[in-house]
């Protein structure tokens, strides 16, 4: 059963800004991604302005600055007293993780940043990209790989095939020589460009196994 | 303590000390640092901040979790756990709590697990970026203005900046930074664990203590600390700080 937020004491404006689910508000705003994350230089923040000028009026604050010097406050959480052991973390997480579909392929980095590294491949379709919302993410520092969709590598288990096609966005993808610019087929040890990013595909469903065996 | 990380604190106007930290080779190539911000008193918020840093580093160590995130995680609940249990036989404590940093850096692989409003700062590139979530209406006033919803000056003039909206308590966390992938860390980059007393000073102020010269973790620790104590900071909070760097 979800806590409830005792909001008692505080000001109006407070419980307006705070989400139905608690769950739900750093998640969505995945302030912990790329897009979220303040990945500017300081200048986001205001500049520390001082008001000039009339007697008698405070300088503004640095806006900066915390305002209150008072101790940490915050918002009870209903009963105080521990009814019993809190949830766990871990749990929480492994049950989020659990994979719905089983491994179909990797392509294993093979050149350029993040060497040496594979990531799994699912049925239907795998955006590759290296931002959060990539399926296949890869964010190791190639900034010439889309952050959103560079391309896409496909696996159709109804006929037991890998495709790659491109995703959007200017940057090309390469499969071996040649740029992909339409859905192709693949094969196993076929190699990928993307960026900066070359990566080795290995297949793992083909002619002697499928999940559907 | 090694080259690579130093940390030091400040009581400030405070009576008591109530941030913890630890850094540590936990294996050859695997530093693991933490940072705690009690609160709840005076007894309480030294104790939970001890606690859950202790209980933390503990449970890490022995975890039998390879994935490095989901050892961090397995280490928060072995923090939160030891804080319900102090709870449950202390009924005086029922109010403590605290913020925990726990980081992990494997080979060039930056972990963190997060929950409070302690921040965790990343100097790279002659940047200095806030890597983890900001659990107070400040971070989430922060987040408003960011997406143009607020001005700046209305989200950081607020008087409700400082409320948390989460905390390691024994209770259920509801809201935890441990994003799944790591950020990768470049030679030369610092990682800052900091306690909220360290916000005294300004981003500005931290960008160019790290990338002035080619101070040592240990200059860090000391020029920012300094740095903090010449603010004359009415109230000033405790003020500690665990400075990395990946080399």
């Amino acid at each position: 059963m979800a806590k409830k937020l005792n909001l008692d004491g505080l000001p109006e404006d407070v419980p307006s800004m705070l989400p139905k689910k608690k769950t739900d508000l750093f998640r969505d705003l995945d302030i912990t991604s790329d897009e979220g994350r303040n990945l500017q230089n300081v200048p986001e923040e205001p500049p520390t302005r001082v008001a000039q000028g009339k007697m008698g009026r405070q300088p503004a604050a640095d806006p900066f600055l915390h305002s209150s010097s008072e101790p940490k406050t915050r918002i009870a959480l209903g009963a105080r007293k521990p009814v019993q052991p809190p949830k766990s973390a871990l749990q929480q997480e492994t049950a989020a993780d659990v994979p719905s579909d089983p491994v179909v392929g990797w392509v294993v980095i093979i050149h350029g940043p993040g060497e040496g590294r594979g990531l799994q491949l699912g049925a239907g379709q795998n955006t590759l990209g290296r931002g959060a919302k990539a399926r296949v993410r890869i964010n190791f520092g190639d900034d010439e790989i889309s952050r959103d969709t560079h391309a896409i590598l496909t696996y159709d288990p109804k006929h037991n095939k890998f495709y790659i096609q491109p995703g959007v966005g200017v940057n090309l993808t390469y499969l071996g020589d040649e740029p992909v610019l339409t859905a192709t087929p693949l094969s196993h040890g076929d190699k990928i460009v993307l960026g900066s990013t070359t990566l080795r595909f290995i297949a793992f469903c083909d002619e002697s196994f499928t999940w559907a065996d | 303590m090694d080259v690579w990380a130093d940390s030091g604190q400040i009581q400030g106007s405070r009576e008591s000390q109530q941030d913890s930290y630890a850094h540590l080779e936990w294996k050859k190539g695997h530093d693991l640092l933490i940072l705690t911000d009690g609160m709840g008193g005076a007894a309480g918020g030294e104790l939970a901040g001890r606690i859950a840093a202790e209980e933390f580093r503990n449970t890490f160590l022995e975890s039998q979790e390879e994935n490095p995130r989901r050892r961090l995680l397995a280490a928060l609940d072995g923090a939160n756990n030891a804080i319900y249990a102090e709870k449950l036989h202390n009924s005086a404590l029922s109010d403590m709590g605290t913020t925990l940093i726990g980081a992990v850096v494997v080979h060039d692989m930056f972990y963190w697990v997060s929950v409070g409003d302690s921040p965790l700062w990343l100097i790279t590139n002659g940047q200095i970026i806030r890597l983890n979530a900001d659990h107070s209406v400040g971070g989430l006033l922060d987040m408003r203005a960011r997406a143009g919803e607020i001005s700046w000056e209305e989200a950081k003039q607020s008087h409700q900046r400082h409320i948390l909206l989460e905390a390691v308590q024994g209770a259920d966390l509801e809201y935890i930074d441990a994003p799944a992938e790591p950020h990768p860390l470049q030679p030369g980059d610092t990682v800052i664990l900091a306690s909220d007393g360290i916000e005294t000073c300004s981003l500005d102020e931290l960008l160019e203590i790290v990338t002035t010269g080619r101070p040592s973790p240990s200059d860090i620790v000391e020029a920012v600390l300094e740095a903090v104590t010449s603010h004359n900071r009415p109230g000033q909070d405790n003020a500690t700080l665990v400075v990395y760097r990946y080399s």
